[in-house]
């Protein structure tokens, strides 16, 4: 008789069991933080290439004397319901500037965000104070460079190895961009000079949008500019201060 | 009873848990609109008026009043809705910023025109294409006529409105956009689309009695007289890559014929003419004209009227490279090269050719050529597939010739069931005659494919070359004394036009967009199609091209 009834029973929790409905978690497991980019090559059978972060004091602006640079954490597992702490370290072995020659916070924050439909990945922005050096003009485009690693706290812990740290760059020039390619020197700018790109760039500002897709896509826009600059060079050849070297920059295009 | 109760209890706990499944299933009776249209499609130009209007493709159910009363609209682009109307018009440019597109690609994009229900939030949505397209574009067309004893340029824009393509025209949009007029007869226009150092929709290289124009296709602005090049040229061609970003290949010819060439970088951001001819070898050449060949980098024809034979421009690929058994395998940066090439019978079959095609490179005296097109790629998946190219020529007394001979990549004329030498089907004509081929790569899908449209005056005409060149009525031009100067296929919009241009100045549009379904291959030319717009240019008509921008469509023709 017991057998008979608890046949039922069992058979009952089962299907019970069956219909209940449970969402499936796309953030879940331990909180681990790392980098967006990686410090150094992925581990095989990763593929992914170390990504230094590079910016300039040229783009700050004469008398600014610090600069932000932001670094993309990403965080894995659950999502957090309130705002996680974690702390950053230089490491020394992969740095070069003094303690001086930057600033970083006591503690980061990854802000507590909901969640919402089409996310890929949990992401937050912190940012490390860069200062500006005298020693940085002597360095030129070799800069100075600073390696951070994440340190974990009770919030949340680390995660992927190569992701754990991140390498920045600064310098006080602007260094040769990606597009000013062989083709570039020798069919419209020529050899490329610290002089010649700030100049380009304070006299065409929309050429600071140039880059390989617009130079594939719409080179007949890239040609314009070059043309503009080529006329404000001519038309500024009789300036006394700088004349000569607009003249020799002018000289250098093709 | 007992049982009963077990009974009772089995179903009990089996059922219960299933019961209250509203967390799963929420039932609400629908009421969706009736889609006409799988899709709405836009075509949108920058600096005009984007119309969004979804009324005309969809019905409701039962009280319609209602029905739209209980809804609400919304457009969606990606994540961004522009729009809560049912029909509303928005600037180009600020529909643009709304969205953050920046970059007028002419491409395809999509979005997602909703029907929200206001109490119930259920959405019906229906997706709408569209296309943003420069202020001139892909599609449009320029014609040149005479205007007393100066050049007129005129442009067609082609629009589509409530589905249906229409075309409107501007006249003098040379002498708009500069402030002269282009001095000297008309005698002919090229375009190039590669040009895109100087816009994206290329130039157009007008030669008149006075002078060589080229004018940028994006604004017709002047660029100048080709100075740059070596030479005076009295002819001109491009060989360029659409798809890849390798640097267009221009060559002019001087007044004897000499061929001069101007190689553009990779992504064409420079390049100048050299200062000599293109040798080809101790025979010499005169090149008197170019053929009609596709667009992408391909063979580009021409008729060596000194020796009387046909040569073509090829151009190949080179860079760093390893070799293996398929050939080299470019290991690094590419560029292309190009060089002028004089085929000859591969060796020993000479005779055999000759049998079946004419002696393409070696023509006899008084040879007059009216015609070299690219005709087809000839072959099957097993053997590969060579160029079969059709020469039309009158010889010596004045009668004409119909020719098909097949070159393979090596630049050797070859043997194949192919090859033809015959009597024009249509009879014998003059210089005057114009003629077309759809090129057909591959041997399907190709619109158009098959026939060889010719001019005979005021008729035109086709040949059917998959029926052994059976002769076919087409158009009869509206006025018996006119006469054709000048036809082109609309490839761009799909070969679904004819452009027919005549000695009276007259530009006819003619519909060609026939269903597959009659007998002959893919759209039949039927006789006498419907005009679909006719405009009148006052001085005859001598060139027209269509502008194209569409730099990711594979092979069309140059017409």
């Amino acid at each position: 008789m017991r057998k008979k009834i608890f046949l039922p029973f069992v058979l009952g929790i089962v299907f019970g069991i069956g219909c209940s409905e449970e969402d499936i978690k796309v953030f879940h497991g331990e909180r681990q933080v790392f980098f967006e980019n990686f410090y150094m090559n992925a581990l095989s059978p990763g593929t992914e290439e170390a990504d230094t972060t590079r910016t300039s004091f040229f783009l700050v602006g004469e008398n600014e004397n610090e600069m932000r640079v932001e670094l993309v954490v990403l965080l894995s597992g659950d999502v957090p319901e309130q705002d996680l702490t974690f702390g950053l370290r230089a490491v020394p072995e992969g740095t070069t500037a003094e303690a001086e020659e930057y600033a970083l916070d006591d503690h980061y924050v990854f802000h507590a965000r909901p969640v919402t439909e089409n996310m890929e990945d949990l992401r937050d922005t912190i940012e490390v104070t860069l200062k500006r050096s005298a020693r940085l003009e002597e360095l030129a485009e070799k800069g100075l460079q600073l390696e951070v690693e994440l340190v974990p706290s009770e919030d949340v812990g680390l995660g992927q190895f190569e992701r754990r740290r991140a390498v920045i760059v600064w310098t006080n020039v602007l260094a040769q961009p990606d597009w000013w390619d062989y083709e570039v020197t020798y069919m419209l700018l020529g050899e490329y000079s610290y002089d010649k790109y700030r100049l380009f760039l304070e006299v065409v500002p929309e050429a600071a949008d140039i880059d390989e897709t617009m130079i594939s896509e719409r080179p007949s826009q890239v040609i314009s500019m070059v043309s503009e600059f080529r006329q404000w060079l001519i038309d500024h050849l009789d300036d006394p201060e700088n004349g000569a070297l607009y003249q020799s920059i002018l000289d250098s295009l093709v | 009873m007992r049982h009963i109760v077990f009974v009772a209890c089995i179903l009990l706990t089996t059922f219960t848990s299933c019961l209250d499944d509203s967390s799963v299933y929420d039932y609400t009776k629908l009421n969706a609109p009736k889609w006409n249209t799988s899709a709405i499609v836009f075509e949108f130009r920058t600096g005009e008026t984007a119309r969004f209007e979804a009324s005309p493709y969809f019905t409701w159910a039962g009280d319609s009043a209602q029905r739209a009363s209980e809804v609400r609209y919304e457009w969606t682009y990606g994540d961004v809705v522009f729009g809560t109307e049912l029909d509303f018009e928005i600037p180009t440019n600020e529909f643009l910023n709304k969205i953050g597109m920046t970059n007028i690609d002419n491409e395809n994009h999509y979005g997602l025109f909703n029907v929200i229900e206001k109490e119930t939030g259920v959405t019906y949505s229906m997706r709408f294409d569209f296309k943003v397209l420069s202020t001139y574009a892909s599609g449009d067309w320029v014609v040149i006529s005479e205007k007393g004893s100066d050049t007129k340029l005129s442009y067609i824009r082609r629009a589509r409105v409530d589905n249906q393509v229409v075309y409107s025209l501007t006249e003098d949009v040379y002498l708009t956009a500069n402030g002269e007029d282009i001095v000297g007869r008309p005698l002919g226009m090229v375009r190039s689309e590669g040009s895109i150092n100087i816009g994206l929709l290329g130039t157009m290289t007008i030669f008149t009695t006075d002078n060589v124009y080229e004018v940028n296709n994006e604004s017709f602005m002047k660029v100048g007289h080709m100075e740059d090049a070596p030479c005076k040229v009295v002819a001109r061609t491009d060989v360029y890559g659409m798809t890849d970003n390798k640097g267009q290949h221009t060559f002019v010819t001087d007044e004897n014929g000499q061929l001069y060439r101007r190689m553009m970088s990779n992504n064409s951001l420079g390049g100048s003419f050299e200062t000599t001819p293109l040798v080809l070898d101790e025979k010499g050449y005169r090149i008197t004209q170019f053929g009609l060949q596709r667009q992408q980098f391909v063979n580009q024809p021409c008729w060596d009227e000194l020796n009387r034979r046909f040569v073509y421009i090829t151009t190949y690929e080179s860079g760093e490279a390893t070799d293996s058994p398929f050939g080299p395998i470019f290991t690094g940066e590419t560029y292309r090269l190009s060089k002028l090439v004089a085929p000859t019978p591969m060796r020993g079959t000479e005779d055999a050719i000759a049998q079946k095609c004419a002696p393409v490179w070696n023509m006899p005296e008084g040879t007059e050529v009216l015609a070299i097109m690219f005709a087809k790629q000839s072959g099957n998946p097993f053997t590969g597939y060579n160029d079969l190219w059709t020469m039309i020529y009158n010889d010596a007394s004045g009668n004409t010739h119909l020719t098909e001979f097949m070159i393979n990549s090596q630049g050797q004329i070859i043997d194949g069931t192919d090859l033809t030498n015959q009597p024009f089907p249509g009879g014998n004509l003059t210089k005057e005659s114009l003629f077309i081929e759809s090129c057909n790569p591959y041997e399907y899908y190709y619109n158009k494919m098959n026939f060889l449209v010719y001019s005979k005056g005021n008729e035109i005409r086709w040949l059917d070359r998959s029926n052994a060149f059976n002769d076919n009525a087409y158009i009869t031009l509206p006025d018996a004394d006119d006469k054709v100067t000048y036809m082109g296929w609309t490839a761009w919009a799909n070969y679904e036009a004819l452009v027919v241009g005549t000695e009276q100045g007259k530009l006819y549009i003619y519909e060609a967009t026939i269903s597959n379904s009659g007998a002959t291959g893919t759209n039949p030319l039927l006789p006498n199609p419907k005009i679909l717009a006719e405009f009148d240019l006052g001085g005859r008509v001598v060139s027209a091209k269509e502008l194209d921008c569409e730099r990711s469509v594979y092979m069309k023709e140059k017409y």
